[in-house]
């Protein structure tokens, strides 16, 4: 028996599963009938809550003009929907690879559901960018071939990080769908996306951290060595701290005519009411790292 | 005006630390001195001093490889750059 195997067959996984299962097939939706999509949005507001803007409570923030603030939000908000693009398709390619593979018999059935409503998900968030910002902004990531955490080709360490980076990214992009969902300030096709993203979120976020908790025990009690684990630590808390980084895109700056984009985001990045915002952002995440033991003495 | 190589050696010393200077033919993949989660602030920076977009998915890692391609592949003719006169 694998170490795969041992970790995911629980009965306590199979029984969260089956029961996520069926509250996706009862809440099933058409997305491609859910939502209005007017030719236009209205210009002359935010299209993402103030408090979610890359420049919120800085200097530079109270520099800005309303109409600047404006423009801000609609690139911002568009940066925000194709980084969901790109994260997607990474993570369907990923789940696709995983879903009858020996090992991911528990798990299979829910990720049928995952594959199909994510793959909506990309379709909803692509239009929106494509429709109002006339553009996706491009992904920036490469494939560099570097092997991350002491594990060589291990596929437990794979299978591990797969699912967490994946964990880490449905968690942070929560918090904004949430906020946006409930702002009553926004147009209600931008409160709609959210609000149902948010809704299908919250089952992927309840199995993924559940896999991930578990995959991570089995990586406890396998021979990893503490420096083996350490090194995934230190690579998963990197990797919080990048994807927080991914919302400071100087093609937004740039385009919402801001210059020295890349200045300016280095700028924001050490702001200190920048690092306040990103606590809050990441305090779920935070907590299960911790609670789980995997971001223990870091 | 600095060179727009300077940036670049810039950024990577304040990435790695202690690290010297990086000869034009070393490989900064192999080396570590650019990872996948540093990557996409790299391009940005590059982006930056060059002043126009990357399509990174249509490009080769070999563009990037070390500093001598960065130069040759994105700064050419920059002042004191390959192409100058």
């Amino acid at each position: 028996m694998s170490v795969l195997t041992r970790a995911l067959d629980t009965p306590e996984l199979r029984e969260l599963l089956d029961r996520l299962s069926e509250k996706a097939a009862a809440d099933y939706y058409n997305p491609y009938r859910t939502f209005d999509w007017p030719a236009s949005l209205p210009t002359d507001r935010l299209w993402m809550s103030p408090d979610l803007l890359s420049v919120h409570g800085t200097p530079y923030e109270a520099s800005l003009s309303e109409e600047q603030l404006y423009a801000l939000s609609r690139w911002e908000s568009v940066n925000f929907y194709s980084l969901n693009v790109h994260g997607i398709r990474e993570l369907l390619i990923e789940v696709t690879r995983r879903i009858h593979r020996p090992g991911f018999g528990p798990t299979s059935e829910f990720f049928h559901h995952f594959i199909g409503e994510e793959n909506e998900h990309m379709w909803f968030f692509a239009r929106f960018c494509l429709r109002y910002g006339g553009k996706i902004y491009p992904d920036r990531s490469l494939t560099l071939g570097q092997e991350t955490g002491g594990g060589g080709s291990d596929p437990a360490v794979a299978d591990f990080l797969v699912f967490a980076r994946i964990l880490i990214f449905e968690q942070i992009v929560d918090y904004y769908n949430m906020r946006m969902a409930a702002d009553e300030s926004l147009a209600p096709t931008i409160r709609a996306v959210n609000r149902v993203h948010h809704q299908d979120e919250s089952r992927h976020i309840a199995c993924g951290s559940r896999i991930v908790e578990l995959l991570w025990r089995a990586l406890e009690e396998s021979d990893k060595t503490a420096e083996q684990l350490d090194e995934l630590r230190a690579y998963l808390k990197r990797y919080t701290e990048t994807s927080i980084e991914n919302f400071y895109n100087p093609s937004c700056y740039r385009d919402a005519n801001i210059p020295d984009g890349f200045a300016l985001r280095q700028r924001l990045l050490a702001d200190p009411a920048r690092q306040e915002a990103h606590r809050r952002v990441l305090s779920r995440t935070n907590s299960f790292l911790r609670r789980t033991g995997i971001l223990a003495g870091h | 005006m600095a060179h727009p190589m300077d940036s670049i050696r810039a950024w990577l010393a304040e990435k790695n630390p202690g690290v010297g200077e990086i000869p034009p033919d070393a490989d900064l993949i192999e080396n570590r001195l650019i990872d996948s989660l540093g990557f996409m602030e790299f391009i940005m920076l590059l982006e930056s001093v060059t002043g126009r977009d990357l399509a990174v998915e249509t490009m080769e890692l070999s563009q990037f490889r070390t500093l001598a391609a960065i130069e040759k592949n994105f700064l050419p003719g920059t002042p004191d750059g390959p192409d100058a006169s």
